[in-house]
């Protein structure tokens, strides 16, 4: 799959994770690995570059047991964002279901 | 492999990032191993999980190049105003998507006004230039699509591009140029007033508009958009169009060349000295036409012409000819393969034509008086003019 295009999709992915509260790390990269067979390890970069484009803001959260979380929270920008991309995906995907069928 | 071997492979190969990354892509994978863990997952699970460690660092070198070229910007797009002394000897210009609309400068300076009616989505993926070279201005708007992220980013700016409309250059120049030359891909032209001495353009989809321009030489070629030329004057005329609409009307040339593969072309009020018309699947429909020397072809499509002609030739495979002749024609050759044949000669004094109509009719009228012909040569008036007027399938018919 065109690379381009796959890490548009990851983006829309974790971004509309987050809309449903915040999540840290493991949690987002486990349910998209659920569903996806991705190298967990990419989506890394994917959350710093969201967080760079001020789409994605961190906070740590203590732990009993282990180092602390860093949970990740979707901005007004990331949200304005995500329900852009959304709309532009679904679009996208009708269009190609329709011209799939024929 | 183990989790120290994993980690150590990972601080090697984040060496050559910022530290600030590094650590923070270290620590992210801690934090990861810790979670798996607490899930009861062995280190050997998490490893296969987190995936080859090659493919993050790509991921974090695409990210790295995105940011240098944002860096980098040539300069971001926005409306603009530049004004340039004259003299200069040619002028090119270069749009992509976006229009250029062309006038003819009141002060006799070159001025060049970018209008971008985008938000930053699109401006910041636009890129618009003007340079010198020796006597030679380049300006032009140009997509940046090295900025462009991606299909859906692509999805995004043709859609936001359709909705504000597109980015303008407009361009006032002085007369006197030694050559103008513009070029778009899906932006139309429209060009005012405009004199140069050649005048050169193309564009893909775009359509070109000129209305009152005058030129020693002017050439423009269009794929699949539509052409509309008001008031031209000038010594060369060649248009050209894939698929695009050809309309002349006003015309004044010495010679002349329109040509479309399957667009339709109208010609209405020209002179030419010289005139070459043709299309493959379009209609050709003249009006008003002055010409020594006329040619007309289309292969499937209907000609329809009303011309002042010396000499003139009209060709056609599956459509219909239909030519009146006005003025003292000397010599005039019609030819259709499938189609019928409609000829009128007025002012001329007489004809001597030669006719063949193999599987169909042919009938010529003189003075009033209808005869049914077979083929052959037939004389009538003076004989001035020289006719010859086959079709292998369709009916023949000539008046004068």
């Amino acid at each position: 799959m065109n690379t381009q295009f796959k890490k548009g999709a990851l983006e829309l992915c974790v971004l509309s994770q987050l809309t449903h509260g915040d999540k840290y790390g493991y949690e987002l990269t486990e349910r998209i690995l659920d569903l996806m067979s991705i190298a967990s390890g990419t989506l890394y970069p994917i959350l710093r570059k969201l967080k760079e484009e001020d789409y994605v803001t961190t906070y740590l959260v203590e732990s009993e047991s282990g180092p602390a979380r860093k949970y990740y929270r979707l901005t007004d920008k990331g949200r304005q964002y995500q329900a852009e991309v959304r709309k532009e995906w679904d679009e996208f995907v009708d269009a190609v279901n329709q011209l799939i069928k024929g | 492999m183990t989790k120290a071997e994993y980690m150590e492979q990972l601080q090697k190969k984040l060496d050559r990032f910022g530290r600030e990354l590094k650590e923070e892509i270290m620590e992210d994978y801690r934090q990861h191993f810790a979670e798996g863990q607490k899930q009861g997952k062995s280190d050997e699970e998490i490893i296969r999980e987190l995936g080859n460690i090659e493919e993050m660092i790509r991921e974090l070198d695409e990210a790295d190049k995105e940011n240098a070229r944002e860096g980098n910007d040539p300069g971001q797009a926005e409306s603009g105003f530049h004004q340039y002394a004259w003299p200069y000897r040619a002028v090119e210009l270069e749009c992509d998507a976006a229009d250029i609309e062309l006038e003819r400068s009141a002060d006799g300076q070159v001025s060049i006004w970018y209008e971008i009616p985008g938000s930053d989505t699109i401006n910041r993926r636009l890129v618009f230039y003007q340079r010198e070279e020796g006597d030679v201005l380049y300006a032009g708007i140009k997509e940046n699509k090295q900025k462009t992220k991606g299909i859906l980013e692509s999805i995004r700016i043709n859609k936001e591009w359709f909705r504000l409309g597109n980015p303008v250059l407009k361009v006032k120049l002085p007369e006197g140029l030694e050559r103008l030359s513009f070029s778009t891909s899906s932006g139309d032209v429209c060009a005012q007033g405009i004199s140069v001495d050649t005048f050169l353009g193309n564009t893909a989809s775009g359509d070109v508009t000129m209305k009152e321009a005058s030129a020693k030489q002017i050439q423009l070629k269009v794929a699949s958009g539509d052409l509309e030329l008001t008031g031209i004057r000038a010594v060369g005329l060649k248009v050209n169009s894939a698929s695009g609409h050809i309309e002349i009307e006003d015309a004044k040339t010495e010679t002349a060349q329109v040509s479309t593969a399957s667009g339709d072309i109208e010609i209405e009020d020209a002179k030419a000295q010289t005139a070459q018309i043709s299309t493959a699947s379009g209609d050709v429909d003249l009006k008003g036409i002055s010409a020594d020397d006329l040619s007309v072809e289309s292969a499937s499509g209907d000609i329809a012409a009303c011309a002042e002609v010396k000499k003139c030739h009209c060709g056609a495979v599956r459509g219909d000819i239909d030519l009146k002749a006005t003025g003292p024609a000397e010599q005039i050759s019609v030819n259709a393969v499938r189609g019928d044949i409609y000829l009128t000669l007025e002012g001329a004094g007489g004809m001597k034509a030669e006719v063949a109509a193999h599987y169909g009719t042919a009938h010529i009228s003189w003075a009033g008086e209808c005869k049914k012909v077979s083929a052959g040569t037939y004389t009538f008036g003076d004989g001035s003019c020289r006719v010859e007027a086959s079709t292998r399938s369709g009916n023949l018919e000539i008046s004068g």
